[in-house]
């Protein structure tokens, strides 16, 4: 946030004190703190640059209810690993336009940021980058995610992304029959 | 744990395009991401976040296995690879493959006759229409192949994208050479289900190459053979007319080159080298060399066949090369090459490009 430090009334005094702070703090559901460089949670969350933008940043914690304290953690990491990393033009333009922007393939980092996690602590994460509003993220996150599908039956998707099958065994035949190539074995 | 469902489309979106049976076998996972799949929205989007649409495969007009052009699948599993050899077109087993663009293909039977149908293909839903060729304007019968050749395009309104227009309105451009090398072209609207006056008539010294054809600049291009010149048949002015290459380039495909321009791809005579050609203000100018050894994985024979350069698919900058090893897919944007086929005596071939999902329709 571009500040104007020309002025030297009160209101402005506080804002550029708090713009001065180069860290805000997040609370986890679960009341854990985790302090993030404020420059890449607004270049990488639209909702906390809102946030920092509206001023409702709580100095002593914002309150992220709805996110875990590991999925915080990986949050938090991947805001700072970003940070460290050399911005790519390929990054910067996929964020231009989500879902529609062509495809960028995730980045060296991100891909081992994304395979060192649990099955359980990916999908967490999908969720709070959905939350958060963090495009690149969730593209990253998703497309982990995707990559699990690749070359399974629809029983072990529905193993992984723990669904129920709602379809009748006549449904399921009918629909195998009509498309039988695709259930031959690779 | 389960996965919210506004973000098992944001999923689903990213599987990648080039193997149709992820998406299929997804969809067979539950009702709710049918639903998902089968959404025009959704498969819009899909279209639009992998804009390039993935080869599936390519036709070719090779007999020595028999009657049929085949279908030759690119991918692991494929959704032609049942379908192999391909089905009758327009009732006849027997037929060539001329073009293939914006999701259709283009042949002509072979009855052998002279008002063989011409036949528009759709693999991915099997839909053919077929088309009566415009009256011929020579009564000489030793026709053969060389004589016409024909292109197949969408005819949407400007501005589409060609990720999905299978199914709408399209244009054949067909065009026959009489016995004095003098070439008129015909467009068939799908809209009217017409066919249009023939051109005026141009002149060229040999006849048409066996390569389909290439859309740049507002203009369909063929190669003639030999390699000396380029027919170009300008579609809004219905117009033809002929350019001269600089120098013999037989084998050469046409292509599409840096900002939609027209080029054309040769190789070397010692088959290491793939030369880029661009159209420079009127002017061709060798704007490339490929290291083939460069770029094609090593350690196998590079036995040259007459024709190295075998095709070129415009949705995805892809040119074909054909070595010993096989047939090679080089990416000219990536400059990554993959083996896609088993080499075989091909003068050319037709790629296949498309998105195949599950919801079509």
């Amino acid at each position: 946030m571009e500040v104007d430090k020309g002025k030297g009334e009160a209101e402005e005094t506080r804002k550029v004190a708090e713009a001065d702070r180069d860290t805000v703090t997040l609370k986890s559901s679960d009341g854990k703190l985790f302090e993030v460089s404020k420059e890449a949670a607004a270049r990488l969350s639209t909702v906390l640059a809102g946030m920092i933008a509206g001023g409702s940043i709580d100095d002593n914690g914002t309150d992220l209810k709805q996110i875990g304290s590991e999925a915080l953690e990986n949050v938090v990491d991947y805001c700072n690993k970003h940070a460290n990393s050399i911005p790519s033009a390929a990054l910067i333009s996929s964020s231009i336009s989500f879902n529609t922007a062509p495809f960028k393939e995730p980045e060296e980092w991100e891909r081992k940021f994304v395979d060192r996690l649990s099955h359980d602590a990916l999908f967490d994460l999908v969720e709070a980058a959905n939350f958060l509003g963090m495009e690149r993220l969730l593209d990253v996150t998703c497309h982990k995610i995707s990559e699990m599908m690749k070359g399974k039956s629809p029983d072990q998707i529905r193993e992984v992304f723990n669904i129920k099958n709602d379809y009748t065994k006549e449904e399921l035949e009918e629909i195998r029959q009509e498309l039988a190539w695709a259930f031959y074995d690779d | 744990m389960e996965l919210m469902e506004e973000l098992v489309e944001e999923v689903l979106i990213r599987v990648p395009p080039d193997e149709p049976a992820y998406l299929v076998r997804a969809a067979l996972v539950c009702k709710s991401w049918r639903r998902v799949l089968s959404d025009h929205g959704f498969l819009r989007r899909y279209r639009l976040f992998h804009r390039t649409p993935p080869l599936l495969g390519y036709l070719h007009n090779l007999y020595s296995r028999g009657p049929i052009p085949r279908f030759v699948p690119t991918t692991t599993t494929s959704p032609f690879a049942a379908a192999a050899p391909p089905p009758p077109l327009g009732g006849c087993e027997r037929w060539r493959a001329l073009d293939c663009r914006h999701g259709r293909v283009l042949a002509r039977a072979f009855f052998d006759h002279d008002d063989d149908p011409l036949i528009v293909w759709d693999p991915t839903t099997g839909d053919q229409r077929r088309l009566a060729v415009p009256p011929p304007t020579t009564t000489d019968p030793r026709g053969a192949a060389r004589r016409y050749t024909g292109a197949v395009l969408c005819a949407a309104a400007d501005g589409c994208d060609h990720l999905g227009c299978h199914g709408g309105p399209f244009l054949v451009a067909y065009m026959v050479a009489d016995e004095h090398h003098a070439v008129r072209v015909s467009v068939y609207s799908s809209e009217t289900d017409a066919w249009g006056p023939p051109s005026a008539a141009v002149h060229v010294g040999r006849l048409f190459d066996a390569r389909s054809s290439l859309l740049a600049g507002g203009a369909l291009h063929f190669a003639l053979y030999g390699g000396e010149g380029i027919l170009r048949y300008d579609l809004r002015g219905h117009r033809l007319s002929v350019m001269e290459t600089p120098g013999d380039f037989t084998g050469m495909v046409l292509v599409k080159a840096d900002g939609g321009r027209l080029g054309f791809a040769t190789t070397s005579s010692n088959g290491g080298f793939l030369y880029l050609w661009t159209q420079q203000q009127q002017a061709w100018a060798q704007h490339e060399a490929i290291d083939l050894k460069a770029v094609l994985p090593r350690g196998r024979g590079y036995r040259c066949h007459t024709r190295q350069v075998i095709g070129f698919a415009e949705a995805s900058d892809t040119i074909f090369i054909n070595r010993a090893a096989g047939v090679f897919a080089l990416d000219l944007k990536s400059r990554r090459a993959r083996m896609v086929g088993a080499v075989e005596a091909y003068d050319a071939i037709v790629p296949y490009v498309s998105f195949y999902t599950p919801g079509r329709s």
